[in-house]
């Protein structure tokens, strides 16, 4: 066994080095666009099989967000970045439990502990279990936050939130602001990566300790672990624009 | 294995160190590469816009259109059944109006005919007593003259009779006697 956190590294394009986990993000970008096109290639005001999953999907979802902002336009406003991060997510928490998952792969000789080890370099591998990925969905989450914010009340109103000389405690209480603006990267990226590295790894070892049977409560638990990672991450996201947004 | 001695390795040295080269080292173990980590904002602002463009702006256009679809039934509806009871409830005024009005009409007809029939009664009484009224006097008129004309025949009678008689043989005293006679009896 041969558990490393960064993702392995495969083979390079154009001296770009693809890993398993970039692999598998395209992975879960086909699936999730596949299922968009073919909801939404014959749009028909009557809808049937994939176009009334979709509509589902999104009237639950918009149902859902609507009383947390507190109206329909912006729930409409930040929908789509919310449902980005939620399905990108849970497809990519969800490959964590694709079969194979660990066993695909090429062996190949790396140093590890100062010799050379035989091992093997595992193609599939979710997204999620690495940290450049969980790490970029968290900055486009707090950056996004930002400039959502700085769009809705104006940049000098939401400055002073961070940076303010009205009064001692105004001033400290932004700068708790501005260290709590990269805590929320920190803890969204870990969070996530932690939760479903984790799973993967303990995925791994059930499976060799015990190959049937037996990982598949474990499984079910991962699912569920991948739903709520999902949920978390784009409900976080969602509550801290609303707070970003409304001028209190 | 590798991940604990990693953890136990860097971790502390990050967080306490303030040696750049620890930090350096952690985010090496960490796996943080930021070609990586661009490539991967670069696949979600790739997913997030052919998303927005392919399943959400046609879905939530169709969604929008059905609800508006949708709301304007239910007035229409409602506007329907709104219509649809002031058409029943002028239909009702309308044949209210038009019953009052035919026996407004039977009655006055009524009346009419009434006062047409003793008008006519009346008229046709007053001709028939006129009518009787000159009948009567007709009949009177013709007796008076059939009595006159008898009286003047009669008396004619008379002159005649007397005069055979006068003719025959009559002395003065019997012809006074005799006039006499005849005079009361035409007297009485």
């Amino acid at each position: 066994m041969h558990i490393t956190l960064a993702p392995e590294h495969l083979f390079n394009i154009l001296s770009f080095p693809v890993t398993n986990t970039l692999l598998m993000t395209w992975v879960a970008m086909a699936m999730i666009l596949s299922f968009a096109f073919m909801a939404s290639r014959r749009l028909e005001s009557v809808p049937r099989g994939v176009q009334n999953f979709a509509e589902a999907l999104i009237e639950a979802g918009l149902d859902f967000i609507e009383p947390i902002l507190g109206s329909r336009k912006d729930a409409l406003k930040f929908f789509p970045i919310v449902i980005t991060f939620f399905l990108l997510i849970i497809i990519s928490n969800w490959l964590e439990v694709l079969p194979g998952l660990g066993s695909i792969g090429i062996f190949e000789e790396v140093e590890v502990d100062g010799h050379q080890e035989r091992v093997l370099l595992s193609f599939l591998r979710s997204p999620s279990s690495d940290l450049n990925f969980t790490l970029a969905l968290a900055l486009i989450s707090v950056f996004f936050t930002q400039f959502s914010g700085i769009a809705a009340v104006g940049f000098l109103k939401y400055g002073s939130r961070y940076i303010s000389f009205k009064s001692p405690v105004d001033f400290f209480v932004g700068l708790l602001e501005l260290i709590s603006e990269v805590a929320k990267l920190i803890s969204f990226s870990f969070r996530l990566f932690g939760n479903i590295f984790a799973g993967e790894v303990l995925l791994i070892v059930i499976g060799v300790l015990a190959p049937v049977i037996v990982p598949l409560p474990f499984l079910a638990l991962e699912l569920f672990v991948g739903f709520v990672q999902a949920l978390v991450f784009s409900m976080l996201t969602l509550v801290f624009l609303k707070i970003a947004t409304s001028s209190h | 294995m590798l991940i604990i001695a990693a953890i136990q390795a860097a971790l502390p040295l990050a967080l306490l160190g303030n040696n750049g080269k620890n930090v350096q080292e952690l985010i090496r173990q960490l796996g943080i590469d930021w070609k990586l980590l661009i490539a991967q904002i670069i696949n979600f602002a790739i997913l997030f816009f052919l998303l927005k463009k392919f399943l959400l702006k046609p879905i939530l256009g169709l969604l929008e259109a059905r609800r508006q679809k949708i709301e304007k039934s239910l007035k229409d509806a409602e506007r329907i059944e709104k219509e649809l009871t002031e058409i029943k409830e002028k239909r009702e005024d309308i044949l209210k109006n038009a019953n009052q009005k035919a026996e407004e009409i039977l009655g006055e007809a009524k009346e009419i005919a009434e006062s047409r029939k003793t008008e006519i009664i009346n008229a046709t009484k007053k001709e028939s007593e006129k009518i009787l009224e000159e009948a009567k006097i007709s009949i009177e008129r013709e007796k008076q003259k059939l009595v006159d004309e008898a009286r003047g025949d009669i008396a004619e009678l008379v002159i005649l009779a007397t005069e055979k008689i006068v003719k025959e043989k009559l002395d003065e005293e019997k012809d006074r006697e005799l006039v006499k006679e005849v005079l009361t009896k035409i007297e009485s």
